[in-house]
């Protein structure tokens, strides 16, 4: 397999690249990788289309979608990773699936990860020089306050060591407003969004993502790099001073709504490497001070009041448990076996876990629900795939797709790079976190991506003979599952209606999915009609597709309306059930669900892109 | 502003006096020789501005408003520093000496606080919290309403929710709700945000203002559908239930946004609903002659439970938790302070002292009480803001009026216009509707469809009375719309002003103020002097965020501001009642009703 792989890698360097003599190029390359379904689709078993009619029928009139994702969202409610209620969630989502009749189901631990974390109680309130209760949450895995604290504000307007001395002594016990105070515009463009024609036919024409310029991590000036510095010795002098509470401001949002307040913060110099970033889970982090984030409404009253002299006390009560009982995370994964084929396996997954100040709903609950109910639809419809089908929903993916990579590791191969890094891929957590700090702006995932089409795409440097051979020469040490794996599909973009699919840079899928996708090309549900049909060479990022992907496997994300995901509920804390539209989701679910049986029923595999080691 | 429904009643009054004998008519002066009849030369071309000649006050004054503008900084000290300003509340105390400090400092005259009645008991948020915290914890996103009773301590107890649509399904709940905290109604499905909340004046929108008819050509408002009073009624009767069945705390969700937005108002005092089916009807109908029900502000309210406004969200996680058979328990932490050793409110008034005409007065304002979720920004501490600023700008210029310009700030404005109504009953006069006769109840008419078959009372004639001031009047300005800039003005009916204004409006044309409307709105302090025939005009403004997110939510508050549009808004109103106060005459009035 790794050597078919190597071949398909020399047909399309020597295909992008002028300077290689095509007839050459040709007698390389092996007859599997010459006959790629593109060009003869009607070699592949053309599923019949009494089994999409029935999918669509199951999924749209006997959908259970909504009621796993009620159960998920309002009586689960949120999953951070390693917390008790992710473990309920696991349990739940694999008893779900055993009493749908799927096999194996069960929890496959990956780690160790760290320590679980549970809100006991909270409460913010402005208590002088007038009581208000204020729009707060807690940092996930802040610790506690041993009591309800009640203290005076002080904000630390400091631009340099010696005005930041001024404050010694004085910040003993009391709470510091250390967040940014941020301008809020009124919403005078709608939060919500379809695709329109002009982006899906952006996306349609987008060249392939590897003629690209790899987007290069923005160098920090030296201005920044100072002002970096300096907030790291803030921090450090916080932790010096005995501050008793960090009070932030929200990343982004305004109004009632709180966005990327995520994990808590551990001092640590601001340059340190993405894989030696301590997270607040770690079982050895230092003692931290606790931390709450303000709703920027709230946080930039607090802040001029005190500008205009007023003495602000607040209160806050902060009570949380941390759970130690057991370092492993876990995935909870189920199959329907195979029949001729069933040996080899078509994967679909979706990350269960999620931030903490919502209930997970858009991120990644509607992704968990829409899985499941495809795996449920293919059950209830009562078909025999001929490859085994395996669902998995992954932990750890806001922390770095850490659920995903492990278990990609212990299947398929080598551990993939820790920092997913497709071009135009933004890294799931921290990333957007810092994006929206400093610019109070939510992050656009795709930002990257367009801004990379809006260029004049620059080929990639051709491949002298050296590289090729080198990426013969070294093959990754893959499991005997790599070989054996035909796709795995990924829902992870909110509530929207899916819309087309992500090539991920590998062409040879195009005409397949073209195909695949004709029977949703005006789709009913409800009141409303949906049109998938795009498909995209180019790559999605920032989900577990990723890890799959960063070791040549076919890691696939599916193109989804951003129906208000950026604007209003990624990692924020109207991530309820509430945002979620159910004929998006429903749709999305018959879609997914006609993919993986169609990868589930094809004689042959479907073709993979050349492997790329990381840093080539 | 205060809600639209409430005022509908108001304008109906209004509205009967359209078909007044004429004799009553005769009464009104007619327009005098104002500029308004022969009109400037720029009226007549208004498009063609030619420069800004540097000496006209009203270009001094634009000046003045955008380049010098000091309206953010009084907003910020209103809204941030004084906070929200519950009518007889301490904030709005505070907020009423804080503006006439303001207004002498700036060398406006006789600032003083001026009562305008017995309002009731100050209320004052001492404490709030709201946590789930069984079977897991989140906090909530709630808010007290306004003159809810306190919590005694911290209450945790589990949650009923109750979503009955008639009274056999609410009375299954008997016995069940003692010591509980009730989820009070239905959930509702907060729709994907595909327009936006924020918006702006369309051509369309204006226009169909200017084209506007007569209001008095209108058809009387639509009384309450039977469908509106079933569900008042009902809402009456849930309350009165809950109360009886000792439930411990009554949760709403908010009525209109979402996204951790809560609309919230005052408490509703659990209370019986008028045995005499005429007066229920009047009082589902919102006559202005229905039996007045207690209010939550009432020194004498009778004790009831605490009531919480919950965001949508929170609000139907909590419903669908319980309803999937999971026991929620919330813990409520609410503390407040009634104030009852003070029980007047009053409006801050201040004046720039006119010259040859100083016994003549030009009014302008806004209102200072506002609801308590927010920090009352746009409604009204922009209206507010920009009225003061309007005169700090005439005094800073060191423009002499003609006439006393007058600011009044007022309260009691959200429960009904009380601060105004108070003002105009004492110094100007007062329209009185006579109550009509009782009525021995037709026999057989069944509660809550009286009056369907009796005779029709000949509609009660309202009568004006007037003091001296009244004929001292020239006009009142309101702005009460949120941040929006000034688009133009309402007319409210008085056509005689239209060439005035249009002259008036003509230098801020290029700043998107252009269009007169004849048509009435409502809602707001100058209704109180054009009930009684005095010239009372609000403007048109962009409606921005006003109705989608912050009209008497948590999230009016300062960040919802627009700095240029009140700045605009604030060069206009400057230059309108500097106009005003610098013409001949004073404007000309529609006909007084009552006479």
């Amino acid at each position: 397999m790794t050597r078919r792989n190597a071949a398909a890698a020399l047909l399309l360097f020597a295909l992008l690249s002028p300077t290689l003599n095509a007839t050459q190029a040709r007698q390389t390359t092996t007859p599997a990788a010459t006959q790629p379904p593109a060009t003869q689709p009607q070699a592949q078993a053309t599923p019949t289309p009494d089994v999409i009619e029935r999918i669509k029928d199951e999924g749209l009139n006997r959908s259970q979608l909504m009621r796993t994702l009620e159960y998920l969202t309002d009586v689960i409610g949120p999953r951070l990773t390693g917390s008790p209620a992710l473990k309920r969630a696991n349990n739940w989502t694999r008893d779900r699936l055993n009493e749908w009749g799927l096999q194996n189901a069960h929890l496959e631990p990956w780690g160790p990860f760290g320590r679980g974390w549970t809100l006991k109680r909270f409460s913010a309130e402005v208590v002088e020089p007038q009581a208000f209760p204020l729009l707060a949450y807690p940092r996930a895995w802040s610790p506690g306050l041993d009591a309800p604290l009640t203290a005076d504000v002080v904000i630390v307007e400091a631009k340099n060591e010696e005005e930041l001395q001024k404050y010694k002594g004085q910040l003993k016990g009391k709470i510091v407003l250390a967040g940014t105070e941020r301008e809020l515009k009124p919403r005078f463009e709608p939060t919500a969004t379809r695709l329109d024609d002009k982006q899906l036919l952006e996306l349609a024409n987008a060249p392939d993502p590897a003629l690209l310029p790899r987007l290069r991590q923005r160098e920090r000036t030296p201005e920044q790099v100072a002002a970096a510095r300096f907030n790291d010795r803030k921090t450090q002098f916080y932790y010096e001073e005995g501050v008793a509470l960090l009070v932030g401001s929200s990343p982004a949002g305004d109004g009632g709504m709180l966005q990327f307040v995520q994990s808590a913060s551990v001092p640590q110099p601001f340059d340190t490497p993405f894989d030696k970033r301590k997270g607040p889970w770690d079982k050895d982090v230092p003692k931290l001070i606790p931390q709450i984030a303000l709703s920027n409404d709230h946080y930039n009253r607090l802040a001029r009041m005190l500008r205009q002299g007023e003495k602000v006390r607040l209160s806050v009560n902060l009570q949380v448990e941390f759970d130690d009982t057991d370092p492993m995370s876990y995935n909870t994964v189920a199959e329907i076996p195979g029949s001729d084929l069933k040996d080899e396996v078509v994967m679909l997954g979706a990350h269960l876990d999620s931030w903490h100040t919502a209930t997970g709903a858009t991120d990644n609950g509607v992704g968990v629900s829409i899985m499941m109910e495809a795996v449920r639809i293919l059950k209830a419809v009562g078909v025999q795939p001929r490859r085994t089908i395996r669902v998995a929903l992954w932990s750890g993916e806001e922390e770095g797709l850490l659920g995903s990579r492990f278990y990609v590791k212990e299947h398929f191969g080598p551990l993939p790079a820790p920092t997913p890094s497709a071009a135009g891929a933004t890294a799931p957590d921290a990333a957007a976190a810092a994006v929206a700090e400093k610019t109070g702006k939510t992050p656009k995932k795709r930002e990257a991506h367009d801004a990379a089409l809006k260029k004049t795409p620059v080929p990639a440097p051709t491949p002298t003979p050296q590289v090729v051979a080198n990426a013969v020469a070294q093959p990754p040490r893959f499991k005997p599952e790599h070989d054996r794996l035909n796709v795995y599909y990924n829902v992870d973009s909110g509530t929207g209606a899916i819309r087309g699919i992500y090539l991920q840079g590998n062409e040879a899928l195009r005409a397949t999915f073209r195909r695949w996708l004709m029977p949703f090309a005006q789709l009913k549900v409800g009141q409303n009609t949906y049109s998938a049909s795009t498909v995209t060479a180019s790559n999605s990022s920032g989900s577990d597709f990723l890890s799959f992907d960063a070791v040549g496997l076919n890691g696939l994300d599916f193109l989804q309306d951003d129906l208000e995901y950026e604007t209003r509920t990624w990692h924020s804390s109207q991530d309820n059930y509430d945002r979620v539209v159910p004929e998006d989701v429903m749709e999305a679910a018959v879609i997914v669900a006609a993919f993986v049986y169609n990868s589930a029923m094809m004689d042959t595999r479907l073709p993979r892109k050349p492997f790329k080691a990381p840093g080539q | 502003m205060m809600s639209r429904h409430r005022n509908a009643a108001l304008l109906c009054a209004l509205l009967l006096f359209a078909n007044l004998p004429a004799s009553a008519r005769q009464t009104v002066p007619a327009p005098r020789s104002t500029p308004a009849q022969t009109p400037a030369p720029d009226a007549a071309r208004p498009a063609a501005r030619p420069t800004p000649d540097p000496n006209d006050p009203v270009q001094r004054i634009r000046d003045e408003a955008l380049n010098r503008s000091q309206v953010m900084q009084t907003l910020d000290h209103l809204t941030n520093v004084i906070g929200p300003r519950l009518t007889g509340s301490p904030g709005m105390r505070r907020a009423n000496e804080w503006t006439r400090d303001r207004l002498n400092e700036w060398g406006l005259q006789n600032a003083h606080l001026e009562p305008w009645g017995t309002f009731g008991r100050g209320w004052s948020l001492k404490r709030f919290s709201a946590e789930a915290v069984e079977p897991q914890v989140f906090p909530l996103v709630a808010y007290p309403k306004a003159w809810s009773p306190a919590t005694s301590g911290p209450l945790t107890a589990e949650v009923v929710y109750i979503n009955a649509k008639n009274d056999e399904e609410l009375q299954k709940f008997k016995g069940q709700l003692r010591g509980k905290i009730v989820l009070n109604g239905a959930v509702r499905d907060p729709a994907a945000h595909f327009e936006p909340e924020g918006t702006r004046e369309t051509e369309k929108t204006l226009l169909e203002l200017a084209n506007a008819p007569d209001p008095a050509t209108l058809p009387p408002r639509a009384r309450a559908t039977a469908e509106a009073r079933a569900i008042t009624r009902f809402n009456s009767q849930k309350f009165n239930f809950y109360q009886e069945e000792g439930a411990a705390l009554v949760v709403d969700p908010s009525r209109a946004g979402d996204g951790g937005n809560i609309f919230v108002q005052q408490a509703t005092v659990p209370q019986p609903l008028p045995t005499d089916p005429r007066a229920l009807q009047a009082l589902l109908n919102r006559d202005p002659d229905a039996p007045r029900q207690v209010r939550a502000w009432d020194k004498d309210a009778p004790k009831f439970a605490p009531q919480v406004v919950l965001a949508i969200e929170n609000y139907n996680r909590l419903a669908r938790m319980a309803e999937a058979g999971e026991h929620v328990r919330v813990t409520i932490n609410l503390d407040a302070q009634f104030l009852e050793q003070d029980l007047t409110a009053y409006n801050t008034v201040a004046e720039i002292p006119g010259s040859d005409l100083k016994d003549e007065v030009v009014m302008l304002g806004g209102h200072m009480d506002s609801w308590h979720g927010g920090t009352g920004a746009t409604d009204n501490g922009a209206g507010v803001a920009v009225a003061m600023e309007a005169v700090r700008i005439i005094k800073a210029l060191g423009l002499q009026p003609r006439r006393t310009i007058r600011i009044a700030l007022w309260s009691g404005e959200e429960q009904g216009l009380l601060g105004s109504r108070g003002y105009v009953e004492q110094h100007f006069g007062k329209l009185e509707t006579p109550r009509p006769t009782p009525q021995a109840t037709p026999p057989g008419a069944a509660e809550g469809q009286p009056a369907a078959t009796a005779t029709p009372q000949p509609t009660p004639r309202a009568r004006l009375t007037t003091k001296p001031e009244y004929e001292k009047f020239s006009a009142y300005f309101n702005l009460d719309n949120g941040t929006g800039r000034i688009r133009g003005i309402y007319m409210q009916g008085n056509e005689s002003v239209r060439t005035l204004f249009r002259n008036w409006l003509a230098p801020f044309s290029d700043l998107g103020a252009q269009t007169l409307t004849l048509a009435n709105t409502g809602s707001t302090d100058h209704v109180s002097f054009s009930d009684i025939g005095l010239p009372g005009f609000q403007f048109i403004q962009d409606t921005v965020e006003y109705n989608t997110r912050t009209h008497h939510s948590t999230e009016d508050t300062y960040e919802r501001i627009q700095a240029d549009d009140v700045k605009q808004a604030a060069a206009i109103m400057a230059a309108f009642v500097y106009q005003t106060a610098m013409l001949d005459q004073k404007l000309p009035r529609k006909p007084a009703p009552g006479r």
